[in-house]
């Protein structure tokens, strides 16, 4: 992981004292809420239903144990004992209390952590594929490339007021795990010649109420032309990005709008007429934080793994990614326990995990998107140790890429934007499936619930996507079929009429069964899906 | 049987927990609903003008009217809309310690 230097730490403390400041002054009535709203929301604190939450940044998902152990201590002494871990790789905190965030975001610094830009019309913290730097199926390290863009887009002056927030995501694989063509910018890092790397930039995807697939803007640009290019989109988008009407205020609105070609040449034209010159510290940089990463020392094994069981080998078959170290594992650790909240993790959890890594995996962590953890250097001799550690704290569910491995935004049980609930009926859902799961291939099959249009749950990239709105005043369930989020990203279909909240795990199970009937051997449900078309699936869930 | 009828209370949150708060007959804030005043339509609109102060007073955010309906015969106070009833029961997160809005924190 990166190894953060004094300006990092200078940079969380001094941000961290001016929210006091902020805070103090809000307390004495010195600025009203319409003043302090969008202070707060700059600093990842939003008011909810029920209480304030706090949104905090885990730049690209990566974590230390230390990290790890604060984000418990902050959970038990500030909140209520646990977080949830989101799809943009952060955590939330659901009940601090306005008069304690100052002393939270303290505590975060100690650790260099932060809440800053988790919220607000800026750019978002850059997501990338969880298994980066140890993927054996790996191109490039898109770590380096996250680091720069996390230096460049941190309090960057131009863009701390877009039309509308912004999400990058990067891969360095072809398999795409990080979901890229359905971010504002998706990256796509690739070896070029003689040891280059070069970069593919997607452009315009989005969910929400108008979901689009992201478009190749421009391949192989080398990465030290990145930034500047980078510069050029967003400053093409901050001028030209509709104001007003949020709904389609997002670059894929623009895209569309504007015509890909047109803004191609916006784009060009204003990377001309931005001076290079600014820019030529990149390739150095860039090599800097390569070199920067601290990298585990790997060992070779001293023993043959010998322990195992029934469990175990589930587990191993589930949640264990191959490593692109020989002898090591990349172990994928659920929060979606069959009938759990996805993506909570209580602070026992959360220190057990800590150790865990500080242990046997280099003391590194990553958050996935599909909210998950993972313990991304594991001796493979060790992975039984492991898995035992993991079953002690109800951690070793073994689910992951099946349908119970739900993702699932917090909906209207804390969201006050949300039009319906997300986490019962995520519940309910795989507590129902698990058992199908059990004696069923579902591997890849993703089921995806969000609680309205705005889709933090990604509802329109999942095989199964669950859509919650409110319909007279009635929870109701749209269901849609087909959606992908990898290399091959593609929106669901909706395929009928909303079901109920209590008819929506029935609805599921309809679904998977008809897709195991039909299917061809190794056919994943979008590509059965296409296939057979909407209307058997339609006929399997409504009769 | 008895038609059921209208009433309204009024909700807010604390400026400085967060916490869900009701507006009282004592024209304060209490974070238990049966506190809450209970608001014919003659006098919601006057009383949310009072609560309001307390906004620009710092005290509270964003003090809203919500609905609810009101069994005649057994008096049962059920809130009109999901949202307002998750606002005041907690998170309804099934076999969970996290769907108490009154938990110690």
């Amino acid at each position: 992981m990166y190894r953060y230097d004094e300006l990092d730490q200078s940079l969380v403390e001094q941000r961290s004292a001016e929210f006091r400041s902020q805070v103090e002054r809000r307390l004495a009535g010195k600025i009203s809420e319409a003043e302090f709203k969008p202070l707060r929301l700059m600093n990842g604190l939003y008011l909810q239903l029920h209480a304030y939450m706090l949104r905090v940044a885990i730049p690209y998902g990566v974590l230390s144990s230390k990290q790890m152990t604060k984000l418990a201590d902050i959970a038990d002494k500030y909140d209520r004992g646990y977080g949830h871990f989101t799809t943009r790789q952060n955590i939330q905190y659901n009940w601090p209390k306005l008069i304690e965030t100052p002393d939270i975001l303290d505590d975060l610094a100690s650790v260099q952590m932060h809440a800053i830009q988790t919220s607000g019309n800026c750019i978002r913290n850059v997501t990338t594929d969880p298994f980066a730097g140890v993927a054996a199926d790996e191109e490039v390290d898109p770590r380096p490339l996250c680091e720069l863009l996390r230096q460049w887009s941190t309090l960057h002056p131009e863009f701390a007021y877009l039309p509308r927030k912004f999400k990058f995501a990067v891969t360095g694989s072809a398999v795409d795990r990080a979901a890229i063509k359905v971010h504002d910018i998706g990256l796509r890092v690739k070896s070029g010649p003689n040891d280059t790397v070069l970069t593919d930039i997607w452009v315009g995807g989005g969910q929400g109420r108008t979901p689009k697939i992201a478009q190749l803007f421009k391949a192989n640009l080398p990465v030290e032309d990145l930034l500047p290019y980078l510069e050029a989109i967003m400053r093409v988008y901050n001028r030209y990005g509709r104001r007003d009407n949020k709904y389609k205020a997002r670059i894929k609105i623009l895209l569309a709008e504007t015509g890909l070609e047109a803004l191609q040449q916006q784009v060009e034209a204003e990377y001309q007429s931005i001076d290079q010159t600014a820019f030529s510290y990149i390739e150095s940089e860039y090599a800097r934080i390569a070199g920067n990463l601290i990298k585990p020392e790997y060992h070779t094994a001293t023993e043959a793994p010998t322990r195992t069981n029934a469990e175990f080998e589930a587990w191993r078959r589930q949640n264990v990614k191959p490593h692109k170290q020989s002898g090591y594992a990349i172990a994928v650790v659920s929060l979606k326990p069959a009938g759990g909240i996805p993506g909570d993790a209580t602070s026992i959890q959360m220190r057990a995990i800590a150790d865990i890594a500080e242990r046997y995996s280099s003391s590194e962590l990553r958050v996935t998107h599909r909210q998950n953890l993972i313990l991304p250097h594991v001796l493979e001799s060790d992975l039984f140790s492991v898995w035992e550690l993991l079953v002690k704290v109800d951690l070793a569910e073994a689910n992951i890429d099946l349908p119970s491995d739900i993702i699932a935004c917090p909906g209207l049980d804390y969201c006050a934007l949300a039009t319906a609930r997300s986490i019962p009926i995520a519940q309910s859902v795989s507590k129902k499936i698990r058992a199908t799961e059990l004696t069923t291939d579902l591997k890849g099959v993703s089921v995806n619930i969000s609680g309205c249009i705005n889709a933090c749950a990604h509802h329109h990239v999942a095989n199964i996507g669950v859509l919650g709105l409110n319909k007279s005043g009635v929870e109701n369930y749209q269901l849609t079929l087909g959606g992908r989020n990898d290399q091959n990203a593609s929106i669901g279909q909706r395929i009928g009429p909303g079901v109920a909240a209590d008819d929506v795990p029935e609805a599921i199970e309809r679904i998977v069964n008809f897709y195991v009937d039909v299917r061809e051997i190794h056919e994943s449900l979008p590509d059965t899906f296409d296939r057979v078309g909407k209307e058997p699936f339609r006929e399997a869930v409504y009769g | 049987m008895n038609e059921a009828s209208t009433q309204a209370i009024i909700i807010a949150n604390d400026l400085r927990t967060g916490r869900v708060v009701y507006f009282t007959k004592e024209s304060g804030w209490s974070e238990a609903i049966d506190e809450a005043q209970r608001l014919t339509d003659e006098s919601a609109n006057e009383r949310l003008a009072a609560a309001t102060i307390d906004e620009r007073n710092n005290l509270v955010i964003d003090p809203t009217l919500a609905q609810a309906t009101v069994s005649a015969d057994t008096d049962r106070f059920t809130l009109e809309n999901i949202r307002e009833q998750i606002r005041v029961s907690g998170p309804t997160i099934l076999g969970s310690d996290h769907a108490s809005t009154s938990q110690a924190a």
